[in-house]
């Protein structure tokens, strides 16, 4: 009995991690391209080695902007030009998206507003490679899910 | 355990006296018995076979820290190198891996159940990978959280408690980071009240620790697993700690204490309370009482300390000599009187053997086969 119970929760542990696979997948194939201008710093993760911290141009933008709404998170709206080099425009009101716009999830914290990821994980010594980045390279799905997927210096596609 | 001297109760019958080492070797010290005797009923009490199981459950236990830690240094070291599909997909395999060996040896088996713990490892380095791969932010909470969730049905089900120290070292680690990452990072609280989380986790695990010595206390055999001494150990040295560590940053800056602390140290006070009459009157461990009174010796001692750090601030060398002497004198005081306790919960235990013959801490060199064997 406990040896069927256990295989059961393994079953239900392994498709909870596939699916979770799955969906990062999706927005990877299926999403667009958008490059956020990068403004780094860098310590060090628990356990998934060396980091990038990352600063993006667009928070301190945001934070400037009268209209900034008093709440702990929500979304802000970016618009995206030929480059695919994302700035920003509003916070949401909930009007409709105009061509080319797109929702991002923010959050504040003591020092101002944040976009998650604020870190970029990669191999420990492998640091130089990404030192002169300019740009995360993101890919946003149609609902605002999104996942950063590369730190490059130009936003060449 | 039982190196303590043990002069036996002449008026107890022999079936109520404890068969220890300490006493055969004092029977034999004192002519009573011959070396044969002597051997024999050593063999007897602690059969030459139980060394091989110790070194053999050892060395497995070494063998899989050592495995696990082997994986997870290939992931690190290759990284760059490695397809998110190989790293993940092998990751899954051993997952897999682990399960089948678990059900082929049986959760009733050592081997079977470290299987089963080294499953809920490769869990989490699922996770780290994952959110490597994916980059899912560094709110490393995210990750324990999903961990300890996802791994708390095979905990449960394991009846092992190794199990669930990883579990709990999993959740601390999920409760420590989300506290820094979400409230105090979010500024939902102000950052006086982050050291409020060190009260907060002791008294999770105090709940912990209640939940092992309720569960302990029942006859059913269905928690055998729980009777090990380590396991309270393990879990009351961690909440001294938490308890601790509060009072101090009060002791050292009671200018920079704010309401976490005194918060903190109001419960750190209650909480050596707390476990010291329980340990002391309802279950009597004088281990525990030894751990805790460590900690409070070393709160009296950095109190005296500060008190004459902020007297003697002008006169150094007096003050540095006072210290000396004053040290001594607390670390004497202490000693006595864990002598006296010790003493003291060996009579009381003598008593309650007279009434309760198997409820006694010097036969548990006899009744607790699973016990530790690091004492």
């Amino acid at each position: 009995m406990r040896l069927k119970i256990m295989i059961g929760l393994t079953v239900v542990i392994l498709l909870v991690l596939n699916y979770s696979i799955y969906q990062k997948e999706e927005i990877i194939d299926k999403g667009e391209i958008v490059f956020l201008e990068l403004a780094p710093v860098d310590p060090r993760s628990l356990i998934q080695g060396d980091y990038m911290r990352l600063r993006y141009e667009i928070e301190s933008v945001a934070d400037e902007a009268n209209a900034s709404p008093d709440v702990e998170s929500g979304y802000m709206i970016v618009s995206v030009n030929e480059q695919h080099i994302a700035s920003f425009v509003r916070f949401d009101d909930d009007s409709p998206l105009a061509e080319g716009e797109k929702r991002l999830y923010y959050h504040r914290s003591y020092n101002g507003l944040k976009i998650v990821p604020d870190s970029f994980f990669f191999q420990e010594g492998h640091a130089d490679r990404y030192q002169n980045a300019k740009y995360g390279v993101f890919k946003f799905d149609d609902s605002g899910n999104h996942i950063l997927t590369d730190l490059v210096d130009e936003p060449a596609s | 355990m039982s190196t303590t001297d043990q002069i036996e109760d002449p008026q107890r019958s022999l079936d109520q006296i404890p068969a220890t080492r300490a006493l055969i070797d004092q029977l034999y010290s004192c002519g009573k018995i011959n070396r044969q005797a002597r051997n024999a009923a050593l063999q007897h009490l602690i059969p030459h076979t139980q060394w091989g199981i110790w070194a053999s459950r050892l060395l497995l236990g070494l063998g899989v820290c050592l495995v696990l830690s082997g994986v997870i240094y290939f992931f690190a070291f290759n990284w760059a190198k490695l397809l998110p599909a190989h790293k993940l997909g092998g990751i899954q395999f051993a997952i897999i891996a682990s399960i089948i060996a678990a059900c082929v040896c049986g959760l009733n088996r050592l081997s079977g159940q470290l299987a089963l713990i080294s499953a809920s490892v490769f869990v989490g380095v699922f996770l780290a990978v994952f959110g490597q791969i994916y980059q899912t932010g560094a709110d490393a909470y995210q990750l324990f959280m999903v961990w300890s969730l996802l791994i708390l049905g095979w905990t449960i089900l394991s009846r092992f408690a190794a199990h669930w120290v990883l579990w709990l070292v999993v959740f601390n680690v999920f409760l420590g980071l989300w506290w820094e990452q979400v409230p105090t990072a979010r500024s939902w609280i102000g950052p006086d009240w982050s050291p409020l989380i060190l009260p907060l986790l002791a008294c999770f695990n105090g709940l912990v620790l209640c939940t092992r010595e309720l569960l302990s206390q029942r006859s059913a055999s269905s928690y055998d697993w729980l009777s090990a001494k380590w396991t309270r150990w393990i879990i009351l040295i961690p909440i001294l700690t938490l308890l601790n560590i509060p009072i101090l940053l009060l002791i050292v800056s009671p200018d920079l204490a704010y309401e976490g602390v005194f918060i903190g140290s109001f419960v750190g006070a209650i909480g050596h309370i707390c476990v010291y009459v329980y340990y002391r009157k309802i279950v009597k461990d004088i281990w525990s009482l030894a751990a805790i009174t460590i900690s409070a010796l070393i709160i009296v001692e950095i109190l005296t300390i500060r008190v004459l750090f902020e007297i003697l601030m002008d006169e150094e060398e007096l003050g540095l000599l006072l210290m000396g002497i004053v040290t001594i004198g607390i670390i004497t005081g202490f000693t006595m009187y864990l002598r006296y306790l010790t003493r003291t919960l060996q009579h009381e235990n003598k008593v309650s053997v007279t009434t309760l013959p198997a409820k006694s801490t010097a036969t548990s060199v006899t009744t607790e086969d699973t016990g530790p064997s690091n004492d």
